[in-house]
């Protein structure tokens, strides 16, 4: 708990009514979209400047109390979950556009705002912003810059830190720095770039300037069927290692495709199938026209039963609804469901999705699976009913011997989730003793207190002066 | 600081470099006092604590061509160099994945990957001699940033010694790797201040099937830039725009006589298919014929390659050995003001230099002749253009310099508040101050 004279110097830096602290309010910040961990803050406070973000963390080093920066709070990896307690600082009043700037093709925004705004807004001139993380339709900028996300289209666009050349951050000591900015060269260490991806625990992020990339002139969506992953993974290692980078190269599997049937994500997409494979190759039209009949023809050597273009731009949003609305649409088919992020590379999906079924068979448990292929990155869906005793415990080690064999085939136990609370036993699994003591060694520069989003990332976490107390656990841990 | 002339290595893994070897090593004028080639991570680790032992320092040296940047130092112990580093690890060519060890040069990690029909789209100046170690050590890119970024953006596993002798990974052999912080591009651009790069894992890509480089000649600079302007705008397969002055151009293309410069050449590369350059190729060549170019020619294929090549080279003409190298970066929109001051610069103070820029990166390079270095105050020269950069938001960097002149000159500019964190890095990963000590911004 956090005493009165706090949380009274709290409700002066934002405004009375910005300062939440009723249960019924805190418990709607005790998980982000990893609902498996729940811990309450002591409180949430929901700044709408920087100044008013940098004012709020200087009274928390002052006073030693831990804070966790919160986006649309859809990580999947717990980032926003407050661990230790403490303040919830959610960025969400921070939601303006400061400047769009097309002769330098650059936008300028707060951290809250949402990332499919910052498409919307520049697209009557022709641009987008590439990455486009399933949850774009809520999740925030500043929380793309903290997990470095990714999604479909980053196969040939690349992910958040392809397209971050500036950033504004409130230190955990409360000081506002700048990082990047329009030029492309700063002599110095990438400091932009360490914060990228850094899952706020080197500072808060309050704005970000990112890369607007012209839209491509035409955009040609495939469907293939494949009569198992297999297949499909082979044509699309054919399809790479043929020389094409597509836009995008997404999976799914029979699993997978009946709960986005059953939902109201429904695509289309045909049922009775081993896998489907959506392939997006865009550009000029003349590029097209010689692409696509190659992407055709090597599906169909690598054993597709039928490779169908999107009749429409409607037939291609629904496909494309489909694969974006495949997590929730686990909600269909199953109570829960726990989302896995291995990546591996390329040519070892085939030998990762043996593992999954394995895995699934040992554990009694069903197990979909969505992923971008053409990154090697896999998103196994765990099924599960937390109600059923030993389950949840269940989930987390099946996840966790998936994770293992994304390891031990050369890859990573995160392609673009995070580590957060989720993942972070892992990381000694995935790094050396001398690895993770030099990221720790980074941390102390920016965080030497451990008060700025403690409890994630590193396996042993640092003791925080506050409320230890108020932790609720729920599962495992 | 050591002795020079007496000391003797206390172990075989380096030697005292003879005096007449010394000259071969030095950097701005000075010498070095030893000469280490570890050839694996243990050796590079035996090589640092032997350095703390000493009290001496350690720089790091791939092939030398990226040495002239950074400030003069003020001694020089072991100087690492990493010949004995250039192994390849693998080419796993169906992931488009490379590994090598960083001694290896550029030009062998490219002819390796041609077998499969694959590049690392990494061309700065000196692509043809520098090790992949020193290009990423430096973060040194070209035309080609334009479509495939810097070592930032191709980079996914970097392994390395670092100053305290600690062996560390950062990234892993896949394209997407969300997992801890990216210590990586820590290191990247860090110019040997904090460790040794030891091994690189890049993403490859296909090389593309055919290339093309359009040639427009503009009389005027404005026009150049505002074709630059809408042939960016023309789509993904245009991959580098360069704008080049007559010097340069003229530098550059003994071999192009056919093609007379008149003021400014603007470069367009486009690759792809080759069904899809023809017609791409004369798109570009509308625009720039609509914004006023004089005469448009094309180079296909090969000729395409061997001009940017020489774009690359440009810094190997013996006319630019006793010249100050300085890079600019600003916004992208404001490149045109520093070329502007440039020939300023030239026309109204009659000096003797060369431009060639990225107008789409906002990046300028230029090469100011030193011929008889008394009559010019090249510190007022450079200050004057620093003021400029950064009254546009940019910087300015010296990249080389006769070592007279850098004398006298700030190589790297200032330092902004994040400075009081870069210091705070080096101190924790480099304690005893060993690593290429002082050369770098701020003295890092």
């Amino acid at each position: 708990m956090l005493d009165s004279g706090i949380l009274d110097e709290l409700r002066m830096t934002v405004g009375e009514e910005h300062l939440l602290d009723s249960k019924k309010d805190l418990q709607a910040y005790d998980c982000d979209a990893l609902t498996i961990f729940k811990n309450e803050p002591d409180a949430v406070v929901l700044p709408a400047t920087t100044e008013e973000v940098a004012g709020v963390v200087k009274l928390c080093n002052r006073e030693g109390i831990c804070f966790t920066p919160r986006g649309a709070g859809t990580s999947l990896s717990g980032g926003a979950n407050p661990v230790e307690g403490g303040l919830v600082i959610s960025l969400v009043r921070m939601n303006k556009v400061i400047a769009i700037d097309y002769e330098n093709e650059v936008i300028e925004a707060e951290a809250g705002v949402v990332n499919s705004v910052l498409s919307d807004i520049v697209s009557k001139e022709g641009f987008f912003f590439a990455p486009d993380p399933s949850s774009q339709k809520t999740c925030t900028i500043g929380g793309n810059v903290a997990h470095n996300s990714g999604g479909a289209h980053c196969l040939k666009y690349g992910v958040t830190c392809n397209h971050v050349v500036g950033l504004e951050v409130v230190l955990p000591d409360g000081e506002i720095m700048i990082l990047g900015g329009h030029n492309l060269y700063n002599p110095g260490y990438d400091l932009l770039g360490l914060i990228l991806g850094s899952e706020g625990t080197l500072g808060i992020v309050t704005k970000v300037l990112a890369r607007i990339v012209r839209k491509p002139k035409q955009i040609r969506t495939y469907l293939a069927t494949f009569a198992s992953v297999e297949d499909a993974s082979n044509a699309v290692s054919a399809i790479i290692s043929g020389g094409m980078i597509p836009a995008a190269l997404e999976m799914m599997d029979p699993l997978a495709i009946d709960a986005i049937e059953s939902s109201k994500y429904s695509a289309g997409y045909p049922r009775d199938t081993g896998s489907i494979l959506i392939v997006e190759v865009d550009g000029e039209s003349e590029e097209l026209e010689i692409l696509s009949p190659i992407i055709m023809s090597t599906c169909k050597e690598n054993g597709a039963k039928d490779v169908k273009e999107a009749a429409s731009e409607a037939e291609r949003k629904r496909w494309w609804n489909g694969r974006k609305g495949a997590f929730e649409a686990m909600e269909t088919i199953s109570p829960n469901y726990y989302v896995q992020d291995g990546v591996v590379p390329r040519n070892k999906i085939p030998l990762l999705m043996k593992k999954v079924e394995e895995v699934s068979k040992s554990y009694s448990l069903r197990i979909a699976n969505v992923f971008h292929a053409g990154d090697g990155n896999l998103h196994p869906l765990i099924l599960y009913d937390e109600k059923v005793p030993g389950e949840v415990e269940k989930v987390i080690k099946a996840g966790e011997e998936i994770l293992m064999e994304c390891i031990a085939v050369g890859g990573s136990i995160s392609g673009e989730h995070g580590i957060g609370i989720e993942k972070k036993t892992m990381m000694t699994n995935l790094y050396s003793s001398e690895d993770l003591d030099a990221m720790l060694k980074i941390r102390s520069v920016f965080n030497p207190k451990n008060l700025c989003n403690p409890g994630k990332i590193f396996p042993s976490s640092g003791a925080c002066a506050s409320s230890v107390s108020g932790q609720v656990q729920k599962g495992a841990w | 600081m050591v002795d020079t002339s007496s000391t003797q290595p206390p172990t075989a893994i380096f030697r005292t470099l003879a005096r007449e070897e010394q000259g071969d090593y030095s950097i701005d004028g000075v010498n070095p006092v030893y000469l280490a080639e570890p050839k694996d991570k243990d050796e590079i680790i035996e090589v640092l604590s032997n350095a703390k032992n000493l009290s001496t320092t350690v720089i790091p040296r791939g092939s030398g061509t990226k040495l002239g940047i950074g400030s003069k130092p003020d001694t020089l112990g072991i100087v690492l160099v990493t010949k004995n580093l250039g192994k390849l690890i693998e080419h796993q060519h169906e992931n488009l994945i490379f590994t090598a060890e960083a001694g290896m040069t550029l030009t062998a990690a490219q002819e390796i990957l041609s077998r499969k029909a694959q590049f690392i789209p990494l061309d700065p100046h000196h692509s043809k001699k520098a090790t992949l170690g020193g290009i990423v050590a430096t973060n040194s890119s070209g035309p080609m940033m334009m479509r495939y970024g810097t070592s930032r953006d191709l980079i996914v596993e970097m392994r390395a010694v670092t100053a305290s002798g600690k062996y560390i990974r950062s990234g892993a052999k896949v394209v997407k790797n969300v997992a801890g912080y990216e210590i990586k591009k820590l290191f990247i651009g860090s110019f040997g201040t904090l460790g040794i790069i030891s091994e690189l894992t890049f993403r490859t890509y296909p090389i593309p099937e055919s290339e093309a480089t359009l040639l427009a000649q503009f009389d005027s600079l404005k026009d150049a830039f505002v074709a630059s302007r809408s042939v960016r705008d023309q789509g993904p397969s245009v991959t580098s725009i360069e704008l080049l002055d007559d010097g340069a151009f003229g530098l550059i293309t003994d071999s192009y006589s056919s093609i007379k410069a008149t003021s400014w050449t603007l470069a367009v590369r486009i690759d792809g298919h080759a069904g899809v350059i023809q017609k791409g190729s004369s798109r570009i060549s509308e625009v720039c014929s609509s914004n006023g170019s004089s005469r448009n020619d094309e180079l296909v294929g090969d000729e395409s390659k061997r001009f940017w090549n020489s774009i690359n080279e440009i810094g190997e003409v013996p006319l630019l050995e006793r010249s100050v190298h300085l890079k600019i970066s600003v916004p992208q929109s404001a490149t045109i003001q520093i070329i502007d001051k440039l020939s300023k610069f030239r026309s109204e103070k009659a000096l003797e230099l060369v431009v060639n820029a990225l107008p789409s990166l906002g990046i300028i390079h230029t090469f100011i002749l030193a011929k008889d270095s008394s009559e010019l105050d090249f510190a007022k020269i450079v200050e004057d253009l620093r003021i400029s950069a950064l009254e546009l938001n940019g910087n300015l960097t010296i990249y080389s310099a006769p070592s007279k002149i850098k004398e006298r000159l700030d190589v790297w500019g200032p330092t902004y508040p994040d400075f009081r964190l870069m210091k705070a890095i080096k101190e924790n990963f480099d304690p005893d101050k060993i690593m290429t000590p002082g050369r770098f911004i701020g003295g890092l």
